[in-house]
């Protein structure tokens, strides 16, 4: 029975271990990691996760984009999300609409030296939601200039 | 020595077990003398006795292969379907294992990099477009 038990703990382990790993990687500490979690895999929603070769040219390590239609409680939530940035955020930018933001670039410093961490969001006049997590050795310079011109990753 | 005295052996508790076997060999012969033939019956009762003991001690090995070597069968068959089931449970592309590069349209996995590459892109430069407050 012993062995039993060690065998299905054993693969439980194996099971929650990637995604452990995942989870502690990415957007640690941040609030719009739940984002991210609690609307991904739902109707009328897009995420985008890379963190491979593809990123290398644009000194990224990580990207992740969310992107959520007609959703007031994701926008809420998202919003919430955005308003407890945790300490050491900088904004690059910030544009708000009767009180709501609805376009906004922060800057985080990353866990390593080198390393930052950007979160962009906008809504669209559609009401669409789109919120990015970049995270890599790019500077903010470095990231006005992609997000303005890019055209293929 | 002479089946006479041998069965007086016998009744004494004297007799190897050679010679208990020949006297049951002789009782189960069909030859039996007149006045030794009370003994028959005892004599054969034992014969039957050892050949039943016997076909069941046989048996029992053969019966208790078979249920083992099936039990045996029917746990790996089902330790291969759970691993099969695992390994394709793992294989699928499932929403709930989307690991790596991807992009999630509505609940569903794909991990095709056009198609991933196309989502990604299309975030950055909505991002990246200018806002129209007047619409808000």
């Amino acid at each position: 029975m012993k062995k039993i038990h060690s065998i299905y703990l054993l693969l439980l382990v194996w099971w929650l271990l990637p995604q452990q790993i995942q989870a502690s990687e990415t957007q640690h500490g941040l609030r719009i990691q739940e984002v991210f979690e609690r609307y991904g895999k739902k109707k009328n929603v897009t995420m985008v996760e890379l963190s491979n070769e593809m990123l290398d040219t644009y000194g990224m390590t990580h990207y992740k984009s969310i992107t959520i239609k007609n959703d007031r409680d994701a926008l809420r939530f998202t919003r919430h999300c955005l308003e407890t940035a945790p300490q050491g955020a900088r904004k690059i930018k910030e544009v708000t609409d009767d009180g709501g933001i609805i376009s906004a670039y922060y800057q985080l410093p990353g866990q390593k030296k080198d390393l930052n961490r950007f979160i962009l969001f906008k809504l669209s006049t559609k009401g669409v939601i789109t919120l990015v997590y970049i995270e890599g050795e790019l500077d903010s310079d470095d990231l006005i200039t992609l997000l303005f011109t890019t055209k293929d990753l | 020595m002479k089946t006479d005295d041998l069965i007086h052996k016998y009744f004494e508790g004297e007799t190897s077990c050679e010679e208990e076997k020949r006297l049951r060999e002789y009782f189960n012969s069909g030859h039996v003398a007149e006045h030794l033939k009370i003994y028959i019956p005892l004599f054969t009762y034992f014969e039957q006795e050892i050949n039943k003991e016997q076909k069941v001690t046989l048996r029992h090995p053969g019966r208790r292969k078979r249920i083992v070597t099936l039990l045996t069968g029917i746990a790996a068959s089902l330790l291969i379907l759970v691993v099969a089931g695992i390994g394709k449970w793992l294989s699928q592309p499932d929403d709930c294992l989307c690991a790596g590069d991807y992009v999630v349209i509505n609940g569903k996995c794909y991990k095709d990099k056009n198609i991933i590459k196309t989502y990604a892109v299309r975030a950055l430069q909505e991002v990246g477009s200018p806002i129209s407050i007047e619409n808000q």
